[in-house]
């Protein structure tokens, strides 16, 4: 137990703890070893900050919206490989390829697939007749739902592997016992495999919550924020701040804010998580 | 005499004779055997990761290693992290990097973290008389000073300046008494011709401008700039873009999307270097060193069918310029040896290899390499290089906020420039007020 938590503080609490204290201080990228202590000035400030205020609105609409439409696709999916249809392997093995790439092979990927002039996207749009082109990623109330439709995309495979195992580890009788009852498929489905999976369904919550909520890698590749903050996630705000704007005291002040965020939100669902799994056992 | 003084005489012409052999074999046996006066000492350049910087340095590295006996490498980083690469390597007690090509520059120069020139180049142990720094090309040395010291000898000086395709230009009409394809000298004709040219299906201008991108605010900047304007703020600070001027510009900035692609506004560096390159478009506000990979066939379908002209004017004909600085670092432990370096490659003879080389193609500083026969011959648009340098105005990149302001820029112009809004006025009015607070905080307004 000893070297675990000796090398959770060397690894976790020592950054967090020297970040905290960087972010008590005016300090410029270009002058390490001038940083002048400000003590909470750099939080204060975070009040009257249009960006980040937006950043946490764009980040928690993309969190919501992308981990909603990978919980019910994954479900659907799930519900899907399940079956006992021929040639599930071949499918189950093409679903999973998206989770083999990375994040920033996806963001490449996606842009040229999306670009207006020679991109595939462009192409299809064509041959069906629906548009010359599309501008969807400098378009202001368009470049969001991209990135979260190709977020759903890259995590689907992760979300229905989980759901699915969760489903094949379901008990049979519950499902026997319905059957005889003369209970229909979705009345099976709503009051008795959503209920039993509801603590892999906050497993995964959990995890796809967490994972959405760091999104920069396709925000840095597809749209760098833009069109103007309409896509600015909290880390590439930290990013931009930091290595950009070159104030490291401010992104370090933001960075502990969302930290702290992140802990408050992680604690929340997990307690909600020890309940459900309690509640089934019982 | 005896035979003991004899012998003893013998030995030492023996002795004496052996020593010289010995002494005079090498450097007869090996006549090119010489001490290098850097030997053994070696250079780190961070650099972009780019094959016109790689290009350089492969030409350039097997001379200078010659010359000084000194090793050179060169580290290409990614443009992105070029900035935190640097930064980091200059507030290091022993930083990796001696000398940098790099464009933003003047933070660093501000916080002492770069090395000033001026007593290299008076030391005349280190920079021989017949080097003659009064060739400079003065814009171009200007954008190397800072309070009165000099930090900088670009290894290309750039500005922004209009390619243009001769053979569309002419075959819509605009030519001269002999024939000869005539680019647009003001904005007006520049709608006149993309009028013209759009008339014969042909969407001919070609522009930088997705709002994801920087590019965009640079041909905002330019514009503004060809107002007559060197900063976006006055001398008390005070933003001033949403004057008159202002407003002409920003709703110039989108009638120029008439005359281009309906998908330009997804457009940045790269798709309009590319579609230039690949023939399309006969107008393109672009940076002046790309006059090279244009007109070279291997890489280019307008090669040999295109110019270039000076920025097109409103009042003045300036552009953005964006020059790649030589910055010798503070903590560098050779900085004697970077000098030699950058002193080397801004000899004429290199500004003129550099230049002549497509792959490579830096403008020169030095105006004696303007006026070479052989530049002439080579680029029959040397001229528009040279006046598009000396007119550029750089001088905002000077300051600490312009990264800041940039951004905002950036945030503001781009739904403006997608029909997000259409109402210039209130972006104008945001951008200045935005703006404003960036300097207010700096302590630069004084409002």
């Amino acid at each position: 137990m000893t070297p675990s938590i000796v090398l959770l503080l060397a690894v976790v609490g020592y950054p967090v703890l020297l970040g905290f204290k960087l972010s008590l201080y005016d300090w410029q990228l270009a002058t390490i070893g001038q940083e002048r202590y400000v003590g909470l000035a750099n939080y204060i400030e975070l009040i009257d900050n249009e960006r980040l205020w937006g950043s946490i609105e764009f980040t928690l609409f993309y969190a919501l919206a992308a981990v909603c439409i990978e919980i019910v696709l994954g479900t659907a999916l799930a519900l899907l490989l399940n079956q006992p249809i021929r040639g599930m392997r071949f499918f189950n093995t093409l679903l999973l390829a998206p989770i083999a790439l990375s994040p920033v092979a996806v963001g490449v990927t996606w842009k040229f697939f999306l670009n207006a002039d020679y991109g595939t996207m462009t192409f299809l749009l064509q041959e069906f007749g629906i548009a010359d082109y599309q501008t969807w990623l400098v378009q202001k109330s368009a470049a969001p739902w991209v990135l979260i439709g190709i977020d759903a995309w890259w995590s689907l495979p992760f979300v229905t592997v989980i759901l699915l195992a969760g489903l094949k580890s379901l008990p049979p009788e519950p499902f026997e016992a319905a059957q005889i009852d003369g209970a229909r498929s979705w009345q099976s489905f709503f009051y008795i495999t959503l209920p039993l999976l509801r603590p892999v369904y906050l497993v995964v919550l959990v995890i796809r919550v967490m994972d959405a909520l760091r999104v920069h890698e396709l925000v840095f590749v597809l749209t760098q924020g833009g069109p103007g903050r309409s896509t600015s996630s909290l880390s590439f705000l930290i990013w931009q701040t930091g290595f950009k704007l070159r104030e490291m005291g401010n992104a370090t002040a933001i960075g502990m804010a969302f930290l702290v965020f992140i802990v408050l939100l992680t604690a929340v669902l997990t307690k909600l998580l020890d309940r459900q799994i309690s509640e089934v056992r019982n | 005499m005896s035979r003991t003084s004899t012998n003893r005489r013998t030995f030492l012409k023996k002795t004496a004779a052996a020593t010289a052999a010995l002494t005079l074999t090498p450097t007869l046996g090996f006549p090119n055997l010489h001490l290098k006066p850097y030997a053994g000492r070696s250079l780190t350049i961070y650099q972009q990761a780019s094959p016109i910087f790689e290009g350089a340095f492969e030409l350039f590295q097997p001379y200078f290693e010659d010359l000084t006996g000194a090793k050179i490498s060169f580290v290409s980083i990614p443009v992105a992290d070029m900035g935190q690469q640097i930064a980091l390597s200059l507030t290091a007690d022993k930083g990796e990097m001696d000398l940098t090509w790099y464009y933003a520059v003047y933070p660093l120069v501000l916080q002492g973290l770069v090395q000033p020139i001026d007593d290299f180049i008076k030391d005349p142990n280190l920079t021989p008389p017949k080097w003659d720094f009064a060739d400079y090309l003065p814009g171009a040395l200007e954008s190397g000073r800072v309070d009165g010291r000099l930090y900088n000898l670009s290894v290309t000086a750039n500005a922004l300046a209009f390619y243009y395709r001769t053979d569309k230009i002419a075959d819509a009409g605009f030519v001269d008494e002999q024939g000869r394809a005539v680019p647009p000298v003001t904005w007006d004709d520049v709608q006149r011709y993309g009028q013209a040219l759009d008339a014969r299906r042909d969407k001919p201008l070609l522009l930088m401008y997705s709002p994801n991108g920087t590019q965009c605010t640079q041909i905002w900047l330019s514009l503004w700039l060809s107002q007559d304007y060197t900063y976006i703020w006055d001398q008390n600070g005070k933003c001033i873009v949403n004057n008159a001027d202002g407003l002409v510009v920003t709703r110039l900035l989108k009638d120029l999307l008439k005359w281009a692609s309906p998908t330009n506004v997804t457009w940045d560096f790269p798709e309009a270097h590319a579609a230039f390159q690949q023939g399309r478009g006969a107008m393109l506000p672009q940076w002046n060193n790309l006059g090279g990979i244009y007109n070279d066939p291997a890489n280019s379908l307008a090669a040999g069918k295109l110019s270039m002209a000076p920025w097109p004017r409103i009042k003045v004909s300036a552009s953005d310029a964006g020059h790649w600085y030589s910055l010798i670092a503070a903590n560098s432990p050779d900085k004697e040896l970077a000098w030699v370096l950058v002193r080397e490659y801004n000899s004429y003879a290199w500004q003129k290899k550099f230049f002549l080389n497509s792959a490579v193609n830096f403008n020169p500083s030095r105006k004696s390499v303007y006026d070479d026969p052989e530049v002439k011959a080579a680029c029959p648009w040397i001229h528009a290089i040279r006046d598009s340098n000396n007119n550029g105005r750089g001088q905002q990149r000077r300051t600490l906020e312009w990264e800041a302001v940039q951004l905002v820029l950036q945030e503001e112009l781009g739904p403006y420039v997608t029909d997000e809004t259409n109402d210039a006025q209130q972006v104008l009015d945001r951008i200045a007020a935005r703006v404003d607070e960036i300097t207010r905080a700096s302590g630069r307004f004084k409002g």
